[in-house]
C-alpha cells in the first residue's frame, strides 16, 4: 500500500501550468467535507472548556503575554522599557483582586479567589474609576518574541475595549480557539495531500492535532504557541504541496508567507527555515528541466517575503533595545560559564534520551529520565504554570502509546518505496531535527552557563502536524474494515484524555 | 460500517463515558478550601507560651485538618497547640488540634482536627507555641480571605499562610455545583454557572458527534472507492 495516492506521480505533470485549457475548467466549489465539520464542532467545544475553565493567568507566563499585547493593543508601543512598570494598573488590580500573582506554581496550597463580593467589589471599582491601561510596556520576559501572535489577540482585546481586564482576557483566550480550528484545518489539509483525499486519515490527523490536550491548553491561553503550531502545520502542508506539485509559484509564495508569518511569531520557528529550503530544492528540481528558469521570479519574491520582515522586526527590536530571539542569557551570577564541548554534548544528548552510563558526567541535573518527564510528560499535557497533570497512570499509558506509535512509523517507513515519498520525508525530517537539535542546543547552552535545564514538553509543539500525520498514515495502513474502528478509538480515547485533563485543572482550582 | 460494528463502536464509547464518570464519584478529594495566601517567608516567632491569632476566616468547607508551615529556628520545633474558635460573639472552641514537638526544618504538618469544623462560619485560628524552643511561622501578605494576624494580641502586618482540608475524602462529581459556581467568578460578565452546565452537556455530547463524523468519513471514503473502481 503506498504511503501517497496512486496518483501522486502524475500530479505535478498534470497541475504544472502548462495547459490552457485547465483555465478553461470551472474552479470547483468549496464545500467543508460533514466530517471536517464536525472535528471543528468538537475542536470548538474542547476549546471553549479550557478558555473558560482556567483561571485568569493561570497558564505559562500568561500574565507576561497579556501585558505584551495590552502595551502594543494601548499604546502600539513593544515592551521591555525600563523606566516604565512591566503591568499595567488595569491589569496589576486584576491580578491582585483573583490572586493570580500567588497562585502561580501554588496551587497545590493557594486557590484563585472563590469569593463573589470580591469580584463584585472589583466591578464596582472598576465600573466607577478610570484604571489606567496604557501604563505598562516597562520590561517584560516576552519582549523577546516578535510581535505577530499580540497583534492577532489584540483583535478580540479591541472588540472587548469596553470590557474590563477580564472580559478582554477571556475574550482573547476565546479567540484563540480559532487558533485550534486553524491547525486541526492544517492536518486535514496536510493528511489529504499526503495521503490523498482519504477522509478517514485526514479526520484521524485534524483530531490528533485539535484535540490534543497540551494544544487545546496553551492554543486556549494568551500565548503564542497556540498561532506557532497553526503556522507550521500550514507550512509542512505547503511544503508538500510545493514538493508534489513541482513549486507551483502560488504554493512557493504562500510557504514564504507562512514562513515570515510563524518567525515573526516566535523565534523558534527560525528552526523551519532548513526544511522550507528542501522542499523549495526539491520543487525546483522536479520541475521539467525546460520550465525551471520560470520559477525565478517566483522564488525570488518568496526569499523577498521571508526576509524583508524579518529584518523589520530584527531592526525594530534593535531599536527598542531588546533580544530579537528568545536566547540564553548571560551566566548567572557569581558562575563561570563551561565551555561548549561537542563529547560533552553528546553525553547530555544521550543522558536525555537514555540511562547514564557509568562512565559519564552528570549532564542534566533533572531526576528520571528526561524524555519521558519532558517530552511525554509535559508534552502531552501539565497544566497551569505546569505544576500539574493528569493522574501518572495516564503518562504511562501515553508513552506506551507514543512508543507504540514511533516503532509503527519506523515499521512504516522502512516499506516506503518511491524518490517523491523519500524526498516528502526529507522535508519533515529536516524539520523535526532542526528544531529538535536546536531546542537541545539551547538547553545544553543554558545548562554550561548556570541557567539550569530549560526545556518544556511544549516547545515540540509546533511538529503536532507531523504526529497527527504520523497517526493519520497508520490508519491509512489499517484493514479497511479496521480503519473506522481506528479513526472512533483514536478519537474517543482523546476526547477521554480531555475530559480527565479538564477534571484535573477543576479539581485543582476550584476544590 | 456494518450494524454490528457501529454497536460495538457505542458500546465501547459508552463503556468508556461510564468508567469516566465512575472515576469523577471515587472519593479522593481532600481540598476544602485555601486563604490563599503563599508560604514563601517567615512572618510572625513565637516562644514558648506566645499565641498567634488568624481571623476572621470564613469556612468555605468543613475543617478535618490544617496545613501550616512552620520553621523551628534551631534545633526541633516545639510543640503546637492549634485551637479554631468562632471569630465573634463568644469566641468558643470550635476545634483543637496539637502537634506534637521534634519536627525539624520547614515543615507543613498537617494536624487533624476535632470535633471538625462545619462550613458557613467566620473563625479565628490561634497557634500556641508549647515550648521547648522558638518557631517561626510562614506566610505573605494577607488578602481579603486571611483577616488579621495578631501575636500576643499586637496586630502584625502579613498573614499567615493556612491550607484546610476535609475531615473525609469527597468525590469530584460531588463538588460539580460548587466547581462551576467558583469557575464563574471573575469571568466576563455573561459567564454564570450555567455556561459550565452547557459545556459540559456539549462535551459529553461530542462522543456521539465523533461517531458522526467518523460515520461521515468513511461513507465518503467509500463513495470515492466506488467510483475509482467505476472508472
Amino acid at each position: 500500500m503506498p504511503m501517497v495516492v496512486p496518483a501522486l506521480a502524475k500530479r505535478a505533470a498534470e497541475q504544472a501550468p502548462t495547459s490552457r485549457a485547465r483555465h478553461m475548467v470551472p474552479r470547483p466549489r468549496i464545500a467543508v467535507p460533514a466530517a471536517l465539520a464536525a472535528i471543528i464542532g468538537i475542536v470548538v467545544v474542547a476549546g471553549l472548556c479550557w478558555a473558560l475553565l482556567v483561571p485568569p493567568w493561570q497558564s505559562p507566563d500568561e500574565n507576561a503575554q497579556f501585558a505584551y499585547a495590552q502595551s502594543i493593543a494601548e499604546r502600539f508601543e513593544l515592551p521591555g522599557d525600563a523606566s516604565r512598570p512591566g503591568w499595567s494598573a488595569d491589569q496589576s488590580l486584576a491580578d491582585d483582586y483573583v490572586n493570580a500573582n500567588a497562585l502561580a506554581f501554588r496551587s497545590s496550597v493557594v486557590r484563585p479567589n472563590w469569593t463573589a463580593r470580591d469580584f463584585k467589589a472589583y466591578q464596582q471599582k472598576v465600573a466607577h474609576s478610570d484604571v489606567p491601561r496604557d501604563d505598562g510596556g516597562g520590561p517584560n520576559p516576552a519582549a523577546s518574541n516578535p510581535p505577530l501572535y499580540y497583534v492577532y489577540a489584540d483583535l478580540a482585546y479591541w472588540a472587548t475595549y469596553w470590557g474590563n481586564a477580564f472580559d478582554r482576557l477571556y475574550a482573547m483566550r476565546i479567540w484563540g480557539i480559532s487558533l485550534l480550528v486553524l491547525a486541526a484545518v492544517g492536518g486535514w489539509l496536510l493528511a489529504g495531500e499526503v495521503l490523498g483525499r482519504r477522509r478517514l486519515p485526514q479526520l484521524a490527523c485534524a483530531a490528533a492535532i485539535g484535540l490534543f490536550p497540551m494544544e487545546t491548553f496553551m492554543a486556549t491561553a494568551v500565548n503564542p504557541d497556540g498561532l506557532q503550531v497553526a503556522l507550521w502545520t500550514f507550512a509542512f502542508w505547503l511544503g508538500a504541496r510545493v514538493i508534489l506539485r513541482a513549486a507551483r509559484p502560488r504554493d512557493v509564495l504562500s510557504l514564504s508567507a507562512v514562513t515570515a508569518a510563524a518567525i515573526l511569531t516566535k523565534g523558534t520557528s527560525y528552526a523551519l527555515l532548513p526544511a522550507v529550503l528542501v522542499a523549495l530544492l526539491i520543487g525546483w528540481l522536479r520541475r521539467p528541466q525546460g520550465q525551471r528558469i520560470d520559477l525565478g521570479l517566483p522564488y525570488s519574491v518568496a526569499g523577498l517575503i521571508v526576509t524583508v520582515p524579518i529584518l523589520a522586526w530584527l531592526q525594530m527590536s534593535g531599536a527598542a533595545g531588546i533580544a530579537a530571539v528568545n536566547a540564553v542569557g548571560s551566566p548567572a551570577a557569581g558562575v563561570q560559564p563551561l565551555p561548549f564541548k561537542v563529547n560533552q554534548f553528546l553525553a547530555y544528548l544521550w543522558q536525555f534520551y537514555l540511562p547514564r552510563l557509568p562512565f559519564m558526567g552528570l549532564e542534566r541535573a533533572t531526576p528520571g529520565l528526561s524524555v519521558y518527564n519532558i517530552w511525554i510528560r509535559t508534552g502531552w499535557g501539565t497544566f497551569g504554570w505546569l505544576e500539574f497533570g493528569m493522574p501518572t497512570w495516564v503518562y504511562t499509558v501515553l508513552a506506551s502509546v507514543t512508543g507504540a506509535i514511533a516503532a509503527a512509523i519506523v515499521a512504516i517507513l522502512a516499506t516506503i518505496r518511491g524518490a517523491v515519498r523519500w524526498e516528502l520525508v526529507a522535508f519533515f525530517a529536516v524539520a523535526f531535527v532542526a528544531l529538535v537539535f536546536g531546542l537541545h542546543l539551547t538547553d545544553y547552552r543554558s545548562i554550561i552557563r548556570g541557567q539550569g535545564a530549560i526545556l518544556q514538553g511544549r516547545y515540540l509543539l509546533p511538529l503536532l502536524g507531523l504526529f497527527g500525520l504520523s497517526i493519520a498514515l497508520i490508519v491509512s495502513r489499517l484493514p479497511l474494515r479496521w480503519r473506522g474502528i481506528g479513526c472512533v478509538a483514536l478519537i474517543v480515547g482523546l476526547l477521554a484524555l480531555q475530559v480527565l485533563a479538564l477534571s484535573s485543572v477543576a479539581a485543582r482550582y476550584y476544590v | 460500517m456494518s450494524r454490528r460494528t457501529v454497536l460495538a463502536i457505542s458500546s465501547l464509547a459508552v463503556l468508556l463515558v461510564a468508567a469516566l464518570v465512575w472515576s469523577g464519584t471515587r472519593d479522593e478529594l481532600l481540598s476544602s478550601f485555601s486563604i490563599d495566601v503563599d508560604p514563601s517567608s517567615a512572618v510572625a516567632s513565637l516562644a514558648p507560651g506566645q499565641e498567634a491569632c488568624e481571623g476572621p476566616i470564613q469556612t468555605l468547607g468543613p475543617i478535618g485538618y490544617i496545613t501550616l508551615w512552620a520553621t523551628p529556628v534551631a534545633g526541633p520545633g516545639p510543640a503546637l497547640s492549634v485551637m479554631v474558635r468562632e471569630a465573634s460573639g463568644t469566641h468558643s472552641l470550635l476545634g483543637a488540634a496539637r502537634l506534637p514537638a521534634g519536627y525539624v526544618g520547614p515543615s507543613s504538618p498537617e494536624p487533624a482536627v476535632t470535633p471538625a469544623v462545619p462550613p458557613g462560619t467566620a473563625v479565628s485560628v490561634c497557634l500556641r507555641s508549647d515550648g521547648p524552643g522558638r518557631v517561626n511561622l510562614v506566610g505573605d501578605i494577607p488578602n481579603t480571605r486571611s483577616g488579621v494576624l495578631t501575636v500576643d494580641g499586637r496586630r502584625e502586618q502579613d498573614a499567615l499562610a493556612l491550607y484546610f482540608l476535609r475531615p473525609h475524602p469527597v468525590s469530584l462529581l460531588s463538588q460539580v455545583p460548587a466547581i462551576f459556581s467558583r469557575a464563574m467568578l471573575f469571568r466576563p460578565s455573561w459567564v454564570g454557572p450555567w455556561t459550565f452546565w452547557v459545556l459540559a452537556l456539549m462535551l459529553l455530547g461530542t462522543f456521539g458527534v465523533a461517531m458522526f463524523a467518523v460515520a461521515q468519513a468513511q461513507r465518503e471514503d467509500a463513495r470515492s472507492s466506488d467510483r475509482t473502481t467505476a472508472q
